[in-house]
């Protein structure tokens, strides 16, 4: 704290300090020493009395003369301090007294010893002297030993007797007090002069100090002309004297900076100015190259889109001339140029997500999928390919994965699909098994591991260096050996990475790798279990398959679904077990035999499929690495039940398993065909649909014809959106194929005109072509109005079931077709009977009534519902939806329950144009239903169960 | 130096004498008992004595304490006097129960007589004679003294404090006549009694305190309340020594220690010429000399003549004109 003190009070400080402690100690020192004087003198005085008092007394104590004595002791009196005075003899009787009366003391401080034999007590307020009164000893001989025999003195002490003297302190006190009164007042002013000099010196420091600082501060303000003026002596004299140069200096180098500084500011405005200009140019140059780049991009989707189109085109009438008339020639010329465009088309499709992904362009969708169809999906896609090399391509799906997830299932398959494939292509014999495992489990999120682990080159460390990074494949070689872009897994790893998952590879050079990644997931609500079919307990199976894994995996299946089944890996395994069964009474009702091929290499085959089918009437379902249609045919011939190809799909080994074992078991009662086509009454019911085709490309808009031609459908063509919108004013159309790039007017404008002359809940499904595969995109589509996308190049198949999924009416098959497609999918209606019957647990009745209680509440919910949003009650909206959902559940329609269930999902994420959009489709999903049901209504009478059933 | 070289060479004159005079008279043998502090009187009277014509006493001088222990007993046996200077050296004496024949010098009267007493030895016994020299003056001439400086038209009243043990003092002051212009007055106290209250009533009375050599009643812790008594009172004190005086009492008559060895001596060669050394009866000194605080007297408001011409006055009155040359 005192290091924060001015010079004033420092030196106050200073001075003051010493000199009060000094006063201060002098002062109590010489207080201390007069009181105590005073005290001594006292003391003496008193001491003094009582010595002269004693051989004053000595006659009167000796004689006993109380007048003398009280002469004496009166005499005494007229000492100041005396108070009493009292003479005793040697006995203790009182002889003579003077003052005030005296009395025993009460408290006596302190006694002490004094010479002569004198005793001073301390009373406090006195002090009492006791003196003894003695006689002095008289020499009367001359002659020494005289008479010193006969010296008789034991009658004679020298005692005579006492006096007491008491001194007041009065008198003491008071002039006590005095000395410390006029030393006080002495160091009092003793200490106010020292201040007032040490003030005074204080404040002739510190006043040019302060006036030096002041001017130092006004100079530090830039104030270069302030000088300090004071009138200090010495040192101060020197540092005024300092401070005043050093503020003439700065001034002077202040205004040679200041020139200086305005040189160097004339210097650097002319160069800002240079700098200035460089920048627009820049500015201008970067504008330039943005657009450059812009026009590069736009370059690059025109010319994608301008590929696609025409390669579309190619395809398509290559689909289309596939299905006429050929030689073998022609055949093979076609199936190359077939191969060909589409391998152009994939690798067109890879540079442009690519080139995508670069972009930044890359949106994943969050849409509720099954990850197990998912995979299936892709490895049916591949499983051409691994036919081709005879591969075993196996899915492990481990059983505590979710299989309903929410998710990007087309860029799911897109990464599956490309591991896989590299996987066939760097693999020459042996597997490919897609493990799909759970690696982390949260509470609303799971991240899920999918390894593709193939029996191939494998890869070294280095090469697995060079993986993941683009256009570049592990072996330069391998790209000229085995074809492909080298893209592929790096926009794999891109979409990895968007999905918050990693990937990699495991991998030793020739004995295979492991190709892994992980991605996150959200858990779908409340997911319904894969419904198995309950009668499949009751089956028995034998299951004979030598690849372990595939064995594996089958048996996984069965094990999930209750089934009894028992496996082998060898035929006299087989045979052992099917006569053990046979002669225990237990009969084998299935035998599944999975082989690789069935070419020359298994002859064993047809002979054991005719062996068990004689010897034990077993069905039998084949598993073959094939899709030949000619082996399939063999098979059943040969007696095989079923013919399934590898790998093996759940839902269709379900699917067999049910049809050969329960629905066959019962063939009285059941006519599966029946059922798998319900209904069928609606055939002919409807006249071909009336569809409007728009495309400004003059190809796609012929082979979009001829596809919709072959698929039985009235088409009506435009080449631009105002022709369209000309048309739609001139006729009704029951869909739209629109082109979303078409120059002038783009298919989602055409669009959005169409829907701002429809009412809602009335309008046309218009259903986009693009070559555009991402989300965002698709997004943008859907938020225009329109219902559905299809990718270019156009698939004949996915085209059907879209315009069956939006007009509700099958495409009519043409014969030829139909000719290839022994067991056609069930018709998508808004009503899956089979379902409906599941989740009723095969009570028709329950389940018809459980419909039509759905169908009498739709209109009430579609009520509430729509007024809810048109309210913008979001929690009322949510309310309606999710009560609707729980009773769609029940009830077997899919696509409602579907649509209901995104709409649910839109309102919890706030997502108002996607809600809306799904809203409409919710609205045309209950048009449709009840539409259905009002088409169908002998399905709802009595006697029409047996139909259903 | 010179008076140290008389004395040796008067010994060595005395030892001739001596040894002239033992051939011709068969020579008495002396002893003479001191204590430690009477040498310088004890020296006189052997030097005198030697002086003395026609006697060569055989002298031997022993210092003593307590006893005679020390001294050699055949030498005591033939002793033919022993003289005892102060009362130690005659109680010692005494206590040896010799019966030689003893001459006591420098003693008082009162406690000469109390060892008489105490040793059951008396005055006239022939077997074992035994007398003295008093310290003490007589009545007389100390009455003469206060005459002399109490100047009065009427009879002087005395004052004297007696006690029990002054028995014989009194007897001897009530056996002498009193001479004119004196009139005694006692009072009696006794030993254990403060003699304050007695010396009140007495100087109530007197005009003098006639103060007697009596240790129980003056002796050195009651002297000074005694005469700050008289004093208060304005009665001088008229004591029995010059320290006496000096310590503050009016006048006194004593003897100086040559005026005792000079007497000694006479009494001794007297003694010595007898032929059976026959002791004269205890007497008072002759000489004397008179001592006077004029401080006190000037205090008293008495105007007085000097010391000499007192004497002188005493002795004429006395006609004692001897002592005075002496």
């Amino acid at each position: 704290m005192v290091n924060e003190w001015g010079i004033k009070s420092r030196v106050l400080f200073l001075t003051l300090v010493p000199t009060v402690i000094i006063s201060l100690l002098l002062g109590a020192y010489f207080t201390s020493t007069r009181i105590q004087d005073l005290e001594r003198a006292l003391k003496d005085r008193g001491y003094a009395i009582a010595l002269q008092l004693a051989p004053a007394s000595e006659y009167g104590v000796f004689s006993g003369n109380s007048h003398t004595l009280q002469r004496i002791a009166n005499d005494a009196l007229s000492e100041p301090e005396v108070r009493s005075v009292s003479i005793f003899n040697k006995d203790g009787r009182l002889l003579s007294h003077a003052g005030h009366e005296q009395q025993t003391p009460t408290t006596i401080l302190s006694i002490s010893d004094q010479t002569h034999g004198i005793t001073m007590a301390d009373t406090g307020h006195s002090l009492l002297f006791t003196v003894p009164v003695t006689i002095r000893d008289v020499i009367l001989e001359d002659y020494a030993f005289a008479d010193s025999t006969y010296d008789f003195t034991e009658n004679h002490e020298n005692i005579l007797g006492w006096i007491s003297i008491e001194l007041g302190r009065m008198t003491t006190t008071i002039r006590q007090y005095q000395v410390l009164f006029a030393c006080s007042i002495i160091v009092l002013i003793g200490l106010g002069i020292s201040g007032i000099f040490a003030f005074r010196m204080g404040r002739d420091v510190a006043r040019p100090i302060l006036n030096m600082a002041y001017t130092v501060e006004k100079i530090k303000n830039g104030n270069f002309d302030a000088r300090v003026y004071t009138n200090a002596k010495s040192e101060l004299r020197l540092l005024e004297s300092g401070i005043n140069t050093m503020a003439a200096a700065l001034k002077a180098a202040h205004e040679e900076m200041q020139q200086s500084v305005e040189q160097a500011t004339a210097d650097l405005r002319q160069t800002l100015e240079t700098i200035e200009i460089q920048n627009i140019e820049l500015e201008i140059a970067r504008k330039e190259a943005e657009t450059g780049s812009r026009i590069k991009s736009e370059f690059l989707a025109n010319m994608s889109h301008e590929i696609r189109t025409p390669l579309n085109g190619v395809i398509g009438f290559i689909n289309l001339l596939m299905k006429t008339k050929l030689d073998p020639r022609q055949k093979d010329y076609i199936t190359t140029i077939q191969k060909s465009a589409i391998n152009l088309l994939s690798i067109i499709n890879d540079i442009l997500d690519f080139s995508k992904i670069e972009a930044g362009k890359l949106s994943l969708d969050l849409v509720p999928m099954d990850l197990r169809e998912c995979v299936d999906d892709a490895l049916t896609l591949m499983a051409p390919a691994s036919h081709d090399k005879k591969l075993e391509l196996v899915p492990m799906f481990y059983s505590d994965v979710p299989e309903k997830i929410l998710g990007d299932h087309l860029r799911l398959k897109q990464i599956i699909t490309n591991l896989v494939n590299n996987a066939i292509k760097f693999t020459e014999e042996g597997s490919v098994i897609v493990r799909i495992m759970l690696e982390k489990d949260h509470e609303e999120r799971v991240m899920i591991c999918i390894s593709v682990t193939d029996s191939g080159i494998g890869l070294s460390p280095e090469e697995q260096k060079l993986l993941f990074q683009a256009f570049s494949q592990a072996d330069a070689t391998t790209t000229r050996r085995f074809g492909g872009t080298g893209l592929g897994l790096v926009i794999s790893k891109r979409l990895v990475q968007q999905m918050e998952g990693d990937i990699g590879v495991e991998s030793e050079l020739g004995k295979g790798s492991t190709f892994w990644f992980t991605f996150y997931a959200e858990k779908e609500k409340d997911p319904l279990p894969y419904a198995f079919h309950p009668q499949l307990s009751e089956l028995k199976l034998l299951v004979f398959e030598s690849h372990p894994t595939t064995r594996t995996s089958l048996t996984h299946l069965l094990h999930s679904w209750n089934i009894q089944y028992d496996s082998v890996n060898d035929p006299v395994e087989m045979n052992a077990a099917l006569l053990q069964a046979h002669q225990n009474l237990q009969p084998i009702d299935i035998v599944i035999i999975g082989v690789n091929q069935l070419d020359e290499s298994n002859p064993g085959i047809t002979a054991l499929i005719k062996q068990i089918k004689v010897q034990y009437g077993c069905k039998i379902i084949v598993l073959a690495n094939t899709t030949d249609q000619a082996v399939c045919d063999t098979l059943h011939d040969i007696g095989a039940a079923h013919f399934l190809s590898k790998p093996l799909s759940r839902k269709k080994l379900h699917d067999t398993l049910t049809e050969l074992f329960i629905y066959q078991r019962d063939a009285e009662t059941i006519d599966l065909t029946e059922y798998n086509t319900l209904p069928s009454p609606i055939k002919n019911t409807h006249a071909p649909l009336r569809i409007l085709a728009v495309d400004d490309n003059i190809y796609n808009l012929k082979l979009v014809a001829a596809l919709l031609e072959n698929l039985r459908y009235k088409v009506i063509t435009a080449s631009s959106g105002f022709e369209a919108l000309t048309l739609l004013q001139e006729s009704a159309f029951d869909l739209i194929l629109m082109d979303i790039q078409m120059p002038g007017m783009d298919g989602i404008e055409v669009t959005r005109r169409i829907r701002l002359k429809e009412s809602p809940g009335h309008h046309i499904p218009i259903i986009a072509l693009t070559a555009h595969a991402m989300a965002s995109e698709r997004e943008a589509i859907l938020g225009a109005g329109m219902v559905d996308c299809l990718t270019k190049p156009i698939d004949e198949t996915e085209l059907g079931r879209v315009i069956e999924r939006w007009t509700g009416q099958n495409p009519i098959q043409n014969e030829a077709q139909m000719m290839e497609d022994n067991e056609p999918d069930p018709i998508k209606q808004p009503v899956n009977w089979d379902q409906a019957l599941r989740l009723s647990a095969n009570n028709a009745n329950l389940a018809k009534e459980m419909l039509l209680g759905l169908v009498d509440s739709l209109k009430g919910a579609q009520a509430k519902t729509n007024q809810s949003f048109a309210k913008n009650d979001m929690n009322q909206m949510r309310e309606e939806v999710h009560r609707l959902h729980g009773a769609c559940c029940y009830c077997g329609v899919p696509d409602l329950k579907a649509s209901v269930a995104a709409l649910e999902s839109a309102i919890v994420k706030k997502d108002m144009d996607l809600t809306n959009f799904l809203l409409v489709e919710m609205n045309k999903e209950i048009n449709r239903l009840q539409k259905y049901i009002l088409d169908n209504p002998f399905l709802f009478e009595q006697n029409a169960e047996a139909e259903i059933v | 130096m010179s008076k140290v070289r008389l004395i040796k060479i008067l010994q060595c004159l005395a030892l001739c004498f001596y040894c002239v005079s033992a051939i011709a008279h068969p020579s008495k043998r002396i002893v003479l008992i001191s204590s430690n502090s009477h040498f310088g009187l004890v020296h006189r009277i052997e030097a005198l004595l030697y002086a003395q014509p026609n006697i060569e006493p055989e002298l031997y001088h022993h210092v003593v304490d307590a006893s005679l222990a020390d001294i050699d007993p055949k030498q005591l046996e033939k002793a033919d006097l022993i003289v005892t200077v102060g009362t130690q050296a005659l109680a010692t004496t005494l206590a040896s129960e010799t019966t030689i024949p003893i001459f006591s010098i420098l003693i008082r009267e009162y406690a000469f007589h109390q060892m008489l007493a105490e040793h059951k030895r008396f005055l006239n016994d022939p077997h074992a004679p035994i007398s003295a020299l008093y310290l003490d003056h007589s009545f007389e001439r100390q009455f003469e003294l206060i005459k002399t400086l109490i100047p009065a038209k009427q009879s002087i009243p005395v004052g004297v404090l007696l006690q029990s043990r002054s028995t014989p003092n009194a007897i001897n002051l009530y056996q002498n006549n009193l001479p004119k212009g004196i009139t005694l007055i006692t009072s009696h106290t006794t030993a254990h009694e403060n003699p304050s209250e007695a010396l009140e009533m007495l100087l109530e009375e007197s005009r003098v305190l006639l103060a007697l050599p009596d240790t129980t009643i003056y002796n050195a812790k009651s002297a000074r309340g005694i005469l700050l008594t008289a004093y208060h009172k304005r009665v001088p004190v008229i004591a029995y020594s010059r320290t006496f005086v000096n310590n503050g009492a009016l006048a006194a008559v004593y003897s100086t220690p040559k005026q005792i060895a000079d007497q000694t001596t006479q009494i001794m060669a007297t003694i010595l010429r007898s032929e059976h050394c026959t002791l004269p009866k205890p007497l008072h000194p002759e000489a004397f000399s008179v001592a006077i605080n004029y401080q006190v007297a000037n205090t008293l408001g008495l105007l007085l003549p000097n010391e000499i011409q007192v004497q002188k006055m005493i002795q004429e009155k006395s006609g004692n004109a001897d002592a005075l040359s002496s």
